[in-house]
């Protein structure tokens, strides 16, 4: 149990890592977005 | 403000980090393509080490590209059935590729053969895509019918042709074309791009244009969409071998998020024509500065077979070769890395050296950094021209809506 434990520990970790990343840079570009689409004064499509 | 980052031990200047992912972030949104030509040499001029600066730009290229697609969907320029099908041949290309590449490399041509295949298909697509923006220019000024993108290629059309079964609809880029085209298709391209060494979003692009058929802004927002997966799982192996610089690609990520809103909605206002003028342009460069790094690596080739000899002999490399480095495979790639990794004992060894193998360690450095700085300013050049483009085309629209309402008006 502790040797598959210590085997996906490091995946599990480096997934998290970068699925929190991606989230926050989905988060950034979201509210960048809105930001951009007020300053340039325009709409939807 | 200077950043530490731990696995590398390089310090960087925040705000370079944040800079290359901005002006990456708008190529990347706008053309459809990762931008690893452009951030890796980049970050190698900012002393990114090599093997750090591979792993972390395939992190941020995957975040950005997931805002890029997020983007480009909400746009309709993303073929979802298309780009699955482009994933499943890519990854059997690349496989491929790999293979080519190995048997090359048992034959010892792999760096020259590498070399000359990558400035052939950058100057080719390149020379292609100007010659067919002036045609069709020409045309324009001809018949004073304005042509806002190319049409359908000759070869796309006989693709479409072929009704080899089974055959799928793709509403999104609007014409029906056999799965085995598009496989074979993908297969080449992920070829190509395995056997270069690279995402390959710079001969997809082109490849869902010319050979399948795709109107330019599907193929940029498919092409993305497929960079998600690919440089989220590269960024996925990369990280488990810690070359990854996580605080680097989080500040580039930054930069990148806002560049990528920049340059997809840049796509909406840009004729199609014209983003294939400037993806021609950016594949023009990239072609020079892939002859640069060819310069560079004629110079290495004058002290690298005697640098190898030396490390395969220092007892450091044989200790660390049988711990850290055992999990790396093939002892060249073990080499490679430890002189990445231990460059004050490679300095020492080249201060002891002729004068002829230390002048062509300074000769590699300087081609490098022509590279590097050729792309960092193409990278900086470009975004500029795409904003200014997109706030043209803003303007215009704006302009055009005050004429529609004041003449609704009247």
């Amino acid at each position: 149990m502790a040797a598959f434990v210590s085997t996906l520990l490091p995946f599990l970790i480096t997934a998290t890592i970068l699925v929190v990343l991606m989230l926050l840079t989905m988060g950034i570009g979201w509210v960048s977005g809105k930001l951009i689409k007020r300053l340039l004064g325009i709409g939807g499509k | 403000m200077e950043i530490f980052l731990p696995i590398s031990g390089v310090e960087i200047m925040a705000w370079k980090l944040v800079l290359l992912g901005f002006t990456v972030g708008v190529i990347g949104g706008f053309f459809g393509v990762g931008g690893a030509f452009m951030v890796t040499p980049a970050l190698n001029v900012f002393g990114f080490p090599m093997a750090y600066a591979i792993g972390t730009d395939m992190a941020h290229i995957a975040g950005k590209s997931v805002v890029a697609t997020a983007k480009h969907r909400k746009y309709g320029n993303v073929d979802m059935r298309l780009g699955v099908l482009m994933i499943i041949g890519t990854a059997i290309g690349i496989e491929g590729g790999a293979t080519a590449i190995m048997w090359l490399e048992k034959v010892g041509r792999v760096d020259y053969v590498v070399r000359i295949t990558y400035m052939v298909l950058l100057f080719g697509l390149s020379s292609y895509m100007f010659y067919e923006y002036y045609s069709l220019t020409k045309k324009t000024a001809t018949t004073s019918k304005p042509v806002s993108d190319a049409g359908t290629s000759g070869l796309a059309l006989k693709m479409q042709k072929l009704h080899i079964p089974p055959m799928i609809h793709l509403k999104v880029s609007g014409f029906s074309i056999s799965v085995w085209v598009i496989l074979v298709v993908s297969a080449c391209t992920g070829f190509l791009a395995g056997f270069l060494g690279v995402g390959g979003g710079f001969i997809r692009m082109p490849s869902l244009m010319y050979v399948i058929g795709c109107p330019t802004r599907v193929a940029v927002g498919t092409d993305l969409f497929e960079i998600v997966i690919t440089g989220a799982y590269g960024a996925f192996t990369y990280a488990l071998k810690q070359r990854v610089e996580l605080i680097a690609a989080a500040v580039m990520l930054i930069g990148a998020a806002v560049g990528a809103q920049f340059g997809t909605l840049a796509t909406q206002y840009v004729k199609g024509l014209k983003i294939r003028l400037y993806f021609a342009s950016t594949m023009g460069l990239a072609g020079v500065a892939v002859i640069f790094k060819h310069i560079a690596g004629d110079y290495k080739s004058v002290y690298s077979s005697a640098l190898n000899s030396w490390v395969k002999d220092n007892p450091a490399f044989i200790e660390w070769a049988k711990t850290e480095g055992a999990m790396l495979g093939s002892v060249k790639v073990q080499v490679r890395d430890w002189i990445l990794m231990n460059k004050d004992a490679v300095k020492g060894w080249l201060v002891q050296q002729s004068e002829t193998f230390q002048h062509a360690k300074v000769m590699e450095k300087m081609w490098n950094d022509y590279s590097g700085y050729l792309m960092l300013g193409a990278a900086v050049g470009l975004s500029i021209l795409i904003i200014m483009r997109m706030m043209q085309g803003v303007a215009y629209e704006k302009k055009l809506a005050v004429q529609a309402k004041v003449a609704s008006e009247e």
